[in-house]
């Protein structure tokens, strides 16, 4: 499955120039165009997370009405297995497709070489959690266009509890949800390289990268019925 | 159906029913076995549920009653064991658009371990695709599509192959590559279970015929005891301007060599043991009666004849048959 996703990508050469050229057309004017790195990260973080989010919902909700996706199953691929390699490759892919978007935002933020390797690494599981929250939002939607909701509100109620859109107060309950939210460190990433500054060094990653583990296993330990309903949805 | 001798079942079916999710009856509780190395058609109307029984068959859905044994493994919990060695063409040809034929059939072939000979190249050229093998499926036409299913279902020598309609817009080298094809699987022990409401080509190659009719099997039987059944007898097909049943129609029954006059809406159906001999004198009564007749047809009667005559309906075979050959440009 891994290698059929790798193919299929490389194989869709227009989609996949679209998916790299799009986020740095996004971001190329916010990062030159003189924006405060708060409302900059805001922007970058939602832009980045839905483009993960309905990147994983869409086509697998595209490939479950009618496609492939149910032959797939039925060749014998334990289903875990295939969700698995699924996720994987399009987190992989993912984070290539906006690594050039990533670098003019670090570039043109001046950020340093620490800052940037930091976003780098908050990079993958951000994506990753993208991809997964994707996935729940395929199995309960019943058609692409209720995916593209489902994705919209997820990643937006879930960027919101991130910290993206206001400062919790230290010590409530929303900053505590907020240190364990998979988006946090990527966010604040994002905030440092467009020259932003956190005070006390930000977020911890050990949190989060548990919350996405977390979210990891219980997307892939339902993963048949999970699969049932993208590929056989109710009427 | 009755109990089993020989070899055990590739399929074991149970009071085996399904409902699907909307509440309607896709399959009445039913008992269906299949051996290996056995070839069985499933013959029915649109509707009558062959779709649905092939679907369990190929554990595209799960029994809401019953029990189903396939390969001899139970149809329940985590079903990617007994996948990996069912070869399941569904009516509708899915694929990767993007990728050629040759790499839609090579995925499927290699997706798991332990696939037998690579005879995609071969199936390649016994289907006439092999020219057209690194053609994008997106620019194959209907007919070529089905093809490659049939290619990506049979490849890897499945003990258990499910092919749903199998012959529909195929030309006839792909019919004859196909008889090819489940015969050869037959030979190796694989069991073929083909589901088509076309009655003169493809279930003339199965050992066993079994009649579905709303959801219940009607006629379970070898084929070459259906065909004895049909042995000796010709259908005379009369089409009528006005085909309102008369006194006419009594009359046709007394003709010497009729065994049997139906009524249809075109006119009238005449049974005859005795061939063609009685023609001259159904002629006689029809023109005694003022009936204008239309049409003759003499032909000898097909399996659609005898599911006719167990459940009253027609297969539509007919008009299926044609409207495969359009679709398969």
């Amino acid at each position: 499955m891994w290698r059929l996703e790798w193919r299929l990508a490389l194989r869709r050469r227009r989609l996949l120039l679209l998916n790299t050229a799009i986020p740095l057309l996004l971001v190329l004017p916010l990062a030159t165009g003189g924006a405060p790195a708060y409302h900059a990260s805001a922007a970058y973080a939602v832009l980045f997370v839905l483009f993960g989010t309905f990147g994983s919902a869409i086509p697998l909700l595209r490939d479950g009405e009618g496609g492939p996706l149910r032959r797939v199953i039925l060749r014998g691929i334990p289903e875990r297995v295939l969700l698995a390699e699924r996720i994987l490759a399009s987190t992989v892919l993912d984070t290539l497709e906006i690594l050039p978007a990533l670098l003019v935002i670090s570039w043109v933020g001046g950020a340093g070489a620490p800052a940037v390797a930091t976003l780098l690494a908050s990079v993958p599981p951000a994506l990753l959690a993208a991809n997964l929250v994707g996935c729940w939002v395929a199995a309960l939607a019943r058609s692409i266009a209720e995916g593209a909701l489902l994705a919209a509100l997820a990643s937006l109620f879930l960027l919101h509890g991130s910290g993206v859109f206001r400062t919790p107060a230290g010590g409530s309950w929303e900053a505590r949800v907020e240190a364990l939210l998979p988006f946090t460190p990527f966010h604040e990433a994002l905030f440092a390289v467009a020259g932003g500054a956190l005070p006390g060094g930000g977020a911890s990653l050990g949190p989060p990268l548990l919350a996405t583990f977390v979210l990891l296993f219980a997307t892939l330990l339902p993963a048949r019925p999970l699969l049932e309903r993208i590929t056989s949805p109710a009427p | 159906m009755g109990p089993l001798n020989g070899p055990d079942p590739a399929v074991h079916a149970r009071g085996v029913g399904y409902r699907y999710p909307s509440g309607r009856t896709g399959l009445r509780p039913l008992d269906f076995s299949a051996r290996p190395g056995e070839i069985v058609a499933v013959l029915g109307p649109n509707g009558s549920g062959k779709s649905t029984l092939l679907r369990l068959l190929a554990t595209d859905l799960r029994p809401s009653t019953g029990s189903l044994t396939l390969l001899g493994r139970p149809v329940r919990g985590s079903l990617a064991r007994i996948r990996r060695r069912i070869g399941y063409a569904p009516d509708t040809p899915v694929h990767f658009g993007v990728l050629t034929g040759r790499e839609n059939a090579d995925r499927f072939h290699r997706m798991v371990p332990g696939p037998a000979a690579d005879t995609v190249p071969a199936l390649f050229r016994a289907f006439d695709l092999a020219a057209e093998s690194d053609v994008p499926v997106s620019e194959y036409s209907y007919g070529m599509r089905r093809k490659l299913l049939l290619v990506e279902a049979l490849s890897f020598s499945p003990r258990l192959a499910v092919l749903d309609e199998p012959a529909v817009g195929l030309d006839p080298r792909g019919v004859s590559a196909l008889r090819d094809a489940v015969s050869e699987l037959r030979g190796t022990g694989g069991c073929v279970v083909i589901a088509s409401n076309e009655v003169r080509e493809v279930p003339l190659w199965s050992d066993r015929v079994v009649f579905l009719h709303r959801g219940r099997i009607v006629e379970a039987a070898p084929l070459a005891e259906l065909l004895a059944r049909l042995a000796g007898h010709t259908r005379i097909e009369v089409g009528l301007e006005d085909a309102a049943p008369g006194p006419w129609l009594g009359r046709l029954a007394e003709v010497r060599g009729v065994a049997g006059a139906t009524p249809t809406p075109a006119g009238a159906v005449i049974e005859s043991p005795a061939g063609r001999e009685p023609l001259p004198g159904l002629l006689e009564v029809l023109l005694e009666a003022n009936c204008r007749v239309r049409s003759v047809r003499v032909r000898r009667p097909d399996l659609g004849d005898l599911f006719e005559a167990l459940t009253g309906e027609r297969l539509a075979e007919r008009r299926s048959a044609r409207a495969g050959r359009e679709a398969g440009g």
